[in-house]
């Protein structure tokens, strides 16, 4: 009988990997079923070291059973991590506020920026490409915007 | 894929649960398929809507010095999706497992 329990062990240790939220359902489950074959078998008197082995086989299928409930960690840590969040700040409103605050002030300022930035330097204005001076000379605006230093002067 | 698509596997699996094995080791016993196969099977079925678990009457398992085995049912929406599956699976649909047969004192 000593032997017949060595998948309780097996089962108790890859239930270390299962999450926490599904681990004493998750044992239960796996131990009752293990527990009924091994009743069942000790009744019909065929639990031989065959059958003993054949029990410990499925119990390592415990194993797949456990990395396929990892997904649910995940999500129970993110989603613990959420509500913790959540309570901080309903519990420190205050904090809450100037964070929110600082946050938006500074998004929206380095949007206000990047928005001159990008008008002046990068984009095409409705100012006329050129420059016209009496006498004909003409600067020409180049593609950054910029009026080309010294160059493109046209006479007439 | 539509929405009731299920694999050859688990269609085997929800078809034993529909023809009355409603433990995980009678399904493993019945269809052949390994624990690490049938388990992630069933939580995937529970979770896709198909099957639905409950433990059984606590007085069984004190009887029995044991804990309480989990049983699985199948749906509404797992009979609607085993019956698209045994269209397409035409073997399926031949199949038949025998009823109220112990299949553990079988193989055992």
């Amino acid at each position: 009988m000593k032997n017949s329990r060595l998948y309780l062990w097996l089962l108790r240790f890859i239930g270390l990997i299962v999450p926490h939220r599904l681990r004493s359902d998750w044992r239960q489950e796996w131990e009752a079923e293990l527990q009924w074959r091994e009743q069942q078998l000790a009744e019909w008197d065929k639990l031989d070291w065959r059958n003993k082995i054949d029990m410990l086989r499925h119990s390592a299928g415990a194993f797949l059973d456990a990395l396929w409930l990892q997904p649910k960690r995940w999500e129970d840590e993110m989603m613990q991590d959420i509500r913790f969040g959540v309570r901080m700040l309903r519990k420190h409103k205050g904090f809450a506020f100037a964070t929110v605050f600082t946050l938006a002030l500074g998004i929206s300022a380095n949007k206000a920026l990047f928005s001159i930035v990008k008008s002046v330097l990068f984009e095409d204005s409705d100012r006329p490409r050129d420059i016209r001076w009496r006498g004909g000379v003409t600067f020409r605006r180049g593609a950054a915007g910029l009026l080309d230093s010294g160059i493109a002067c046209d006479a007439g | 894929m539509g929405k009731n698509y299920l694999s050859y596997t688990m269609a085997l699996i929800l078809q034993a649960l529909d023809n009355g094995y409603r433990y995980g080791f009678d399904v493993m016993t019945i269809t052949g398929l390994p624990s690490g196969t049938v388990y992630p099977a069933l939580r995937r079925l529970e979770d896709a809507g198909y099957v639905g678990s409950k433990w059984e009457k606590q007085s069984v398992a004190v009887t029995e010095q044991r804990p309480a085995r989990k049983y699985y049912e199948v749906t509404k929406a797992g009979t609607k999706a085993l019956t698209e599956a045994r269209e397409r699976f035409r073997l399926l649909a031949q199949l038949e497992f025998p009823q109220n047969l112990d299949p553990a004192r079988q193989q055992g």
